[in-house]
């Protein structure tokens, strides 16, 4: 009957069980490079996959705890120690306890008070 | 039992030889089938399917892992192509076909299998691409309907009647053959 397969065995080269092998063998031999590479590479990938996220919570908590003692150890920081340590002079002071912006009078008061002092 | 190409590719991509291999040996025989509905010739068609496999791995990233096989044929496809057509710039002898695809026993079966298949790809040569491509993976490889159209990317129905033609076409040319050569042994 016209639709009934065609047999075209004599074209199947895998008839053959050892050229099938030989044929599977040289392409896995051609691969092997590729193939280490990749799992080379997944390996690296790996370990930071399986690292990274113990990692990431281990920093989170070292945070949170250190945070907490640092808050426990000096409660309040008052603006004078500040003040204090960056030796700032009186206008400035005053204007950074002041969360308000500067106006002009300030800045004149402030330049008026400084060559007064020197 | 069998693991899914998505499963296999992705291990694959992880540099899994025993995955990469299963993938090899389940497209091997489609993969030599499309190249040789291109090539037309079983050397170069295992030459290609090998190139393709190994084409195919170093693009694995690319691939989508549910439409592994239809991606794999492509690559077949193309790289058939283009030999086809290095081989036409080159116009280079053709091989011997009985040393490139002998099968096991005697040299009289083999002489046999090698007439037998000058003659299928003769018949075939006219065909279109996707004609012998439909053919060759129905009637050779086993693959149906539904697979093959999946694959090539047509309706199933198309695929039935590409490999109808592609059938009736062959036959004729084979008919063709046989009346022309008893006409000359007769004469």
């Amino acid at each position: 009957m016209m639709d009934d397969p065609l047999d075209l065995t004599p074209l199947d080269p895998f008839v053959d069980p050892l050229r099938w092998e030989a044929l599977a063998d040289a392409i896995r031999l051609r691969a092997a490079p590729e193939l280490a590479r990749r799992a080379e590479a997944g390996d690296v990938l790996g370990i930071i996959g399986y690292w990274a996220r113990p990692m990431l919570a281990a920093a989170m908590v070292i945070v949170a705890v250190s945070l907490t003692a640092l808050m426990m150890i000096r409660p309040q920081q008052s603006w004078g120690g500040v003040v204090e340590a960056l030796q700032l002079d009186e206008p400035l002071a005053t204007w950074l306890g002041n969360s308000g912006p500067l106006t002009t009078d300030d800045v004149l008061i402030a330049i008026e008070q400084r060559t007064a002092s020197r | 039992m069998r693991e899914g190409d998505e499963v296999l590719v992705e291990r694959a991509r992880n540099g899994d030889a025993v995955a990469y291999d299963a993938l090899v040996r389940r497209y091997m025989r489609a993969a030599y089938a499309v190249a040789l509905s291109v090539v037309l010739e079983p050397a170069d068609a295992e030459d290609v399917m090998q190139d393709a496999f190994i084409a195919a791995l170093e693009r694995l990233d690319s691939c989508q892992p549910d439409r592994f096989a239809a991606w794999l044929m492509r690559i077949v496809r193309n790289r058939a192509i283009s030999l086809q057509r290095r081989r036409r710039v080159r116009k280079s002898e053709p091989l011997d076909w009985a040393a490139a695809v002998s099968g096991p026993g005697d040299p009289g079966l083999d002489l046999d299998r090698s007439a037998l298949r000058e003659r299928l790809i003769a018949a075939m040569a006219p065909l279109p691409d996707r004609q012998r491509e439909v053919l060759l993976l129905h009637d050779l490889e086993g693959w149906r309907h539904r697979e093959i159209g999946e694959v090539l990317g047509m309706k199933e129905g198309t695929v039935r009647y590409t490999l109808f033609q592609a059938r009736r076409a062959v036959r004729e040319r084979l008919g063709y053959e046989e009346s022309r050569r008893e006409t000359t042994d007769d004469g």
